[in-house]
């Protein structure tokens, strides 16, 4: 188990460090998060309640946009190096390199996240009158879901001649996820996280718990080469 | 050609009759028997179609997914070949759910499409085998085709509870266990059978041109190699 938990935290050190260390991909997947930001607040003769309505759906899709092609761009990059070859020949599980790989993914989707959310609310001058917390535990809840499905996805290597295939593959996988936490979103923006958020949080949550258990699963023989 | 060949060959013939025979009543049963609804009038007769379709949209991909899984136990291209077939049967299934639910909605709401939970499930659903069939067209190998397919309908069959609850979880407009006299319950039942064994007759023929293709393929390789 300890033995487990130091190999988890060596490739989750190694996949943040390769993470951080991309400045390109990471400034295309922010800037991906600001032009949709952007298009989104300069419609300024927008009412602010259709803002309010359709501000949870567009920070999604942003969110979705820009991350799902990093996670296949971080596989690709393994790929080349010779990287990935030399991981699955090391005496580690599967399952040790997936919870890995998806920490690392949930962590640098969170980074995007803190960028682009304060962005999306400042420049679209809708209030967030519950705080930040129930969003925050909607993003949580979300980006488990989106980087599971990602983990799983862009390790079989179905968008290695192209990016946009992946994007095509998991955005149906992703539907339920996208709506649940657009609609989190809305219902926190109007302020009311009552008992429909919760159930839709409650879905989030099952998702989560589906992906995740599939993704242990599956990983293992998606990485075969 | 050896007796027990000849036997089969008849036996197939006769299962062939029976499912002619079984789709023809189908289709009666749909267009002559069953009463006409009051408030649609004839339109209702798409549901006869329709909710066959739609079951077995849903029931293809827990094939698809179920022989993704036996795949990845056993690592055997047979296995592979039903989940191929299964996707394309179950794509088909699901294209004509969306396409009958559509003319549907055109008599009964006045609109071709609406957002509904339902609705918007089963686009979902048409998506996700569209996506399917996508990636293991993207891929040469037998093997790698077949851990794609099966890890992407995996996934994919966990969106299934969420389409077959969207009317329990969600209001929307589509009906839920609308009534129906006894003559449109056997009417539907009939066509449900019907259907299901057309389309397994289908997906089992398809199993079998993939198995062909992939051996003509090999014959192929190995002929090449030779010369």
């Amino acid at each position: 188990m300890r033995h487990a938990m130091h190999n988890l935290c060596w490739i989750l050190h190694k996949d943040l460090l390769t993470e951080l260390r991309s400045r390109g991909a990471w400034s295309t997947m922010v800037l991906t998060g600001i032009v949709v930001a952007v298009i989104f607040s300069v419609q300024s003769e927008a009412a602010a309640a259709y803002k309010q309505q359709t501000i949870g759906c567009l920070l999604w899709m942003a969110v979705f946009l820009a991350a799902i092609p990093m996670m296949d761009r971080g596989f690709a990059i393994e790929r080349e190096n010779g990287c990935w070859d030399g991981l699955r020949q090391l005496p580690v599980a599967g399952s040790v390199i997936f919870i890995a790989k998806l920490a690392a993914n949930v962590l640098a989707l969170g980074i995007l996240e803190c960028l682009l959310m304060p962005l999306f609310f400042v420049l679209s001058s809708v209030p967030l009158p519950g705080g930040a917390g129930p969003l925050v535990l909607v993003a949580l809840l979300a980006n488990i879901a989106l980087a599971s499905v990602g983990t799983t996805v862009g390790c079989l290597g179905v968008g290695r001649r192209s990016g946009a295939a992946l994007v095509v593959l998991v955005l149906p996988l992703l539907i339920p996820v996208l709506l649940a936490a657009a609609e989190c979103t809305r219902l926190t923006v109007a302020g009311n996280a009552g008992e429909v958020y919760w159930r839709w949080l409650q879905l989030l949550a099952v998702f989560d718990v589906l992906f995740v258990a599939a993704g242990l699963v599956l990983f293992e023989t998606a990485s075969e080469e | 050609m050896n007796e027990a060949t000849r036997g089969a060959m008849w036996r197939f013939a006769a299962l062939r009759i029976v499912l002619a025979a079984w789709l023809a009543t189908a289709v009666w049963l749909a267009l002559g028997f069953a009463p006409t609804e009051r408030t649609m009038g004839d339109a209702q007769r798409i549901v006869y179609v329709h909710v066959p379709v739609a079951w077995l949209g849903l029931l293809w991909m827990l094939v698809t997914a179920g022989c993704g899984a036996a795949y990845l136990v056993r690592r055997n291209l047979w296995w592979d070949a039903w989940a191929h077939s299964a996707a394309e049967v179950g794509w088909v299934c699901c294209s004509l759910t969306l396409v009958t639910g559509s003319l549907w909605a055109r008599s009964a709401w006045g609109t071709w499409w609406e957002w509904d939970p339902r609705l918007t499930t089963a686009f979902i659903l048409w998506l996700i085998y569209s996506g399917v069939l996508f990636a293991r067209s993207s891929v040469e190998e037998p093997h790698r085709r077949a851990r794609v397919g099966a890890a992407l309908a995996i996934l994919g069959s966990l969106d299934i509870p969420m389409v077959v609850m969207a009317t329990r979880w969600f209001r929307g407009l589509h009906p839920m266990n609308p009534e129906m006299t006894p003559a449109m319950r056997i009417t539907l039942l009939v066509g449900v059978v019907g259907w299901t064994a057309a389309f397994a007759w289908l997906a089992n023929l398809r199993r079998k041109q993939i198995g062909m293709e992939r051996i003509v393929r090999q014959s192929q390789s190995v002929l090449e190699a030779a010369c």
